[in-house]
């Protein structure tokens, strides 16, 4: 085996049970990339488009106007909005009926802008358990094979009368392909999930400070507009 | 089947990605292998000499025998005609003449029956040889076909033979790599060594493993050196694995091992 050892013959001659783990680790890695550049993305919008629109809300602007800019054109990547529209859409709504108790119109409100929540929450940790189960669980398939591999290559060595390093490496080597695609598809999953969840976290805490701050701003409204009454 | 909007790029960014790492993979893993462990050059080397020669020449080629070819004598002995001997004595006696026709056209006439017969006779002669002949081919026909498949079943016997020296071919070299690795650690060059020097040693094994004789064969042209090989096999004094090995495999190649030494790891 002095010749040099291209992967790919170490890929295409490996048995069928490891074909079958390497193929089927190829598809988790594609597939969880694909998911770690769509959260990446999504993420990354949905940042940019959460302080664009707290600068706008902090901005003074009169809240019936930002609603009626909001409503003509909403920006599905921003929590924020969303939660703003539904809480004011149900707020003013609800204020409109006659004899609405203010706490009622409160309560209203907040539930709706909880629903909205966790929409929120929902759309932007969606795929994230797949990564994880990825990470966890693609360097153990990639063991399996290697083990396969292995045993394969150990049993064809019981032939051998005088067995040598040359004749039990590349069985080796093939199966320990199994584990580097497993740990190569691993590690960006959970990288990936680490960071995704934590900055989901972040986002989503940031959309419940600013429910509770809306929510003030309208407790006040209602009140105030009792009190006047 | 189409993909959502938000996933159409990361699908041909993942593709992509992959893509990349397969071609990366392709291109730069036969640059970085020239690494290639380069073997460690055997210093000693036992080399398997086969004191008996094989059981069996080389079978029997197809020797089939020439059909000898019945020589067909047809030569058929003519008898000259007798010499017209007359006429050059002139005419003297008619009569003579008469006469002497008269016996010449007898005389002929002898000579043609005689002739006859001789021919009829050899026709018969050849008719019978002919028969003989045929019989005789068939006979030969016959015994080629016996001749063929004695041929066949040796030829059979011998790839059968070739097999197994084949397999004893291998186990003995795997008794030789141990006898060469058992050997190893007990020789300690002298400082006189140097590349390219070779020492080929005989050693004269028994059945238990023992080495009974030890000879230089080729000498490396330093007595040093051949000394310190001489004593690296002396001082492995005895190879016990051998006693695991068939009586046939030992007679036929370790009953003389020859044994090469040389310094070839020396950086000098």
């Amino acid at each position: 085996m002095s010749e040099s050892m291209p992967i790919w013959s170490l890929i295409i001659e490996a048995s069928w049970v490891v074909q079958l783990v390497m193929l089927s680790l190829l598809i988790a890695s594609v597939v969880s990339w694909v998911m770690i550049f769509q959260r990446a993305i999504l993420i990354r919008n949905a940042h940019q488009s959460l302080r664009a629109f707290e600068d706008r809300f902090w901005s003074g602007i009169d809240l019936g106007t930002l609603y009626r800019e909001v409503a003509t054109e909403p920006d599905p990547d921003c929590g924020a909005e969303h939660i703003f529209r539904v809480g004011f859409k149900e707020f003013t709504r609800l204020r409109q009926q006659t004899g609405a108790d203010p706490d009622a119109v409160m309560e209203g409100a907040q539930r709706a802008m909880r629903v909205a929540m966790s929409r929120e929450e929902e759309k932007l940790e969606a795929n994230l358990p797949f990564l994880a189960t990825v990470g966890s669980t693609s360097p153990y398939v990639g063991l399996f094979g290697t083990v396969i591999g292995i045993m394969n290559s150990f049993r064809g060595l019981a032939n051998v009368h005088q067995a040598t390093l040359a004749s039990v490496a590349p069985g080796i080597a093939e199966a320990l392909i199994a584990t580097a695609m497993g740990l190569l598809a691993a590690i960006p999953a959970v990288v990936a999930y680490n960071s995704f969840s934590s900055r989901v976290e972040n986002v989503v805490n940031r959309y419940d400070t600013f429910a509770d701050e809306f929510s003030s701003i309208l407790h006040r409204k209602a009140h105030t507009r009792v009190n006047q009454d | 089947m189409r993909i959502p909007d938000s996933y159409r790029l990361p699908v041909i960014l993942a593709l992509a990605l992959h893509m990349l790492a397969g071609l990366a993979l392709l291109v730069v893993w036969p640059v970085s292998d020239p690494v290639k462990f380069k073997p460690v050059p055997t210093h000693v080397k036992a080399s398997l000499v086969q004191v008996k020669s094989k059981a069996k020449p080389v079978a029997p080629r197809k020797q089939v025998k020439k059909k000898p070819k019945p020589e067909k004598k047809k030569t058929v002995a003519k008898k000259p005609p007798p010499q017209k001997s007359d006429q050059q004595k002139k005419k003297e006696i008619a009569l003579k003449k008469k006469k002497e026709k008269a016996a010449r056209d007898k005389k002929e006439a002898e000579r043609k029956a005689r002739e006859k017969a001789a021919a009829e006779k050899k026709a018969k002669q050849q008719r019978e040889k002919e028969l003989k002949r045929q019989r005789e081919l068939k006979q030969q026909e016959l015994q080629r076909e016996q001749e063929l498949a004695s041929l066949l079943e040796s030829e059979e016997a011998f790839e059968q033979e070739q097999q197994q020296a084949a397999t004893d071919h291998e186990l003995a070299m795997g008794y030789a790599d141990v006898i060469r690795q058992q050997v190893i650690p007990h020789w300690s060059r002298p400082p006189s060594a140097r590349n390219g020097m070779v020492t080929v040693l005989q050693i004269s094994l028994v059945p238990t493993g023992e080495v009974v004789d030890v000879n230089v064969i080729k000498s490396s042209g330093d007595a040093a050196f051949d000394d310190s090989t001489l004593r690296a096999v002396r001082r492995a004094g005895r190879f016990p694995e051998l006693q695991q090995l068939e009586p046939r495999v030992f007679d036929r190649y370790f009953r003389k091992l020859q044994i090469e030494f040389k310094p070839e790891d020396l950086i000098r």
